[in-house]
C-alpha cells in the first residue's frame, strides 16, 4: 500500500469535506441565521412554534452525516505526529461533543429551553471552530509527513 | 524502557501483520465485493434519480433550473441549488474516499490512482460550477453540466466494476 497516495486522498477529501461545509454554513445563514431575531423565526412561523416532524426530518440525516465525517476526521488525526496525544484527543472530544450538540440543539431549545435561541448559534460556531481546527490540524500533519519524507529522502 | 518500546513495536508488528493477513482474507473481500457492488447499483440508480428530479435532457434540466415564466413556475432560488449540492458533495466525497482508498490497497500499479483522483473530483468541481453557472450565466452551460455529471457516474460504476473484478 502506498501511504503517500492515501495522505493524498485524505488531504483531498478533507478539502473537499471543508468547501461541503461552506456550503452548509451559507444554507444556515439563510435558513436560521446567527442574530437573536433570525433564530426565533426559526422557530415561530406564522404564530405557531416549528414542530416536531419539521425538526426530525432535518435531524435524521443529519445526525449519520456529521458522525459518519467527524468519525473519518477524528480516525485521521490519530495518526498526526506533529501533535501531542492530549492535545488531539482533547480536540477530538470536543468535536464529538458539538458535533452532537449542533444536532441537538433545535430539539433542546425547541422543547426545553424555549426562549434561548443563541444555544443553537452557540452550537454551530462551536462545530464550525472544530471541524476547521481539526481540518486544518490533519493537513498541517500531512504537509509535515510530506516535507521529512522529501528531506531524508535528499539526506539519503 | 528499550524493552518495553521493543514490545511495543513487536507488537504493532504483529497486529499489523494480522490486518495485512485480513485483508487478503476470502470474507474480507466477499464483503468489499458486496460493498463495490452496491455502489456501482447506486451509480445506475442515481442515473435515473437525477432523470426523476432535474432531468436528462438539456431542455429538462433548464425547465427544472430557470422554471417557466409563461406557466407562472418559478426558477429554482439560490439556497435550492446550495441545498442539492450539499447532498450531492457529501455522497461524492464519501464514495471517492472509499474507492481511492479500495484502488490504492487493491491495484499493485500505484499510477491507477492519480488519473481517477484527478477525474473525480475535477468533474465534481465541474459539475458545481456548471450547475451555476446554468443559473446565473447561460443556458448554454447545461451541456456541460450533463456531461460531468453522466461521466462522473460513469467513472465511479467503471472503477467499482474495475475494483470488483480485480478483487
Amino acid at each position: 500500500m502506498n501511504y503517500k497516495n492515501i495522505s493524498l486522498v485524505s488531504a483531498i477529501f478533507i478539502i473537499f469535506s471543508l468547501i461541503q461545509v461552506l456550503i452548509s454554513s451559507v444554507i444556515y445563514f439563510y435558513k436560521i441565521g446567527f442574530s437573536y431575531l433570525n433564530v426565533s423565526q426559526y422557530f415561530i412561523v406564522n404564530n405557531n412554534l416549528i414542530s416536531a416532524v419539521t425538526i426530525l426530518k432535518v435531524l435524521s440525516p443529519h445526525f449519520l452525516s456529521q458522525i459518519l465525517v467527524v468519525f473519518i476526521l477524528s480516525h485521521l488525526l490519530q495518526f498526526s505526529k506533529v501533535y501531542k496525544k492530549k492535545v488531539i484527543n482533547r480536540v477530538v472530544v470536543c468535536l464529538f461533543f458539538f458535533t452532537f450538540f449542533n444536532i441537538i440543539a433545535v430539539f433542546v431549545v425547541r422543547f426545553f429551553l424555549f426562549g434561548f435561541f443563541y444555544i443553537k448559534t452557540i452550537a454551530f460556531l462551536g462545530f464550525m471552530f472544530f471541524y476547521f481546527l481539526s481540518s486544518i490540524m490533519i493537513l498541517k500533519s500531512f504537509f509535515n509527513l510530506s516535507q521529512s519524507r522529501t528531506v531524508t529522502n535528499l539526506k539519503k | 524502557m528499550r524493552n518495553f518500546s521493543q514490545e511495543n513495536i513487536k507488537i504493532n508488528n504483529n497486529s499489523s501483520e494480522q490486518a495485512m493477513n485480513f485483508n487478503k482474507k476470502i470474507e474480507f473481500q466477499i464483503l468489499l465485493k458486496v460493498f463495490l457492488a452496491f455502489i456501482s447499483i447506486y451509480s445506475i440508480v442515481e442515473i435515473f434519480h437525477q432523470k426523476a428530479t432535474i432531468g436528462l435532457f438539456p431542455k429538462e434540466v433548464v425547465y427544472q433550473v430557470l422554471g417557466d415564466p409563461l406557466n407562472f413556475i418559478p426558477a429554482k432560488d439560490f439556497i435550492d441549488i446550495a441545498t442539492l449540492l450539499h447532498i450531492r458533495l457529501f455522497i461524492l466525497n464519501i464514495i471517492f474516499l472509499i474507492l481511492l482508498s479500495s484502488l490504492n490497497k487493491i491495484v499493485k500499479y500505484q499510477k491507477y490512482v492519480y488519473p481517477y483522483l484527478i477525474n473525480f473530483y475535477l468533474f465534481a468541481i465541474f459539475e458545481v460550477i456548471f450547475l451555476l453557472s446554468l443559473r446565473y450565466l447561460s443556458t448554454i452551460f447545461v451541456y456541460p453540466y450533463l456531461v460531468s455529471f453522466v461521466f462522473l457516474q460513469l467513472s465511479i460504476l467503471s472503477l467499482s466494476l474495475f475494483l470488483i473484478k480485480k478483487l
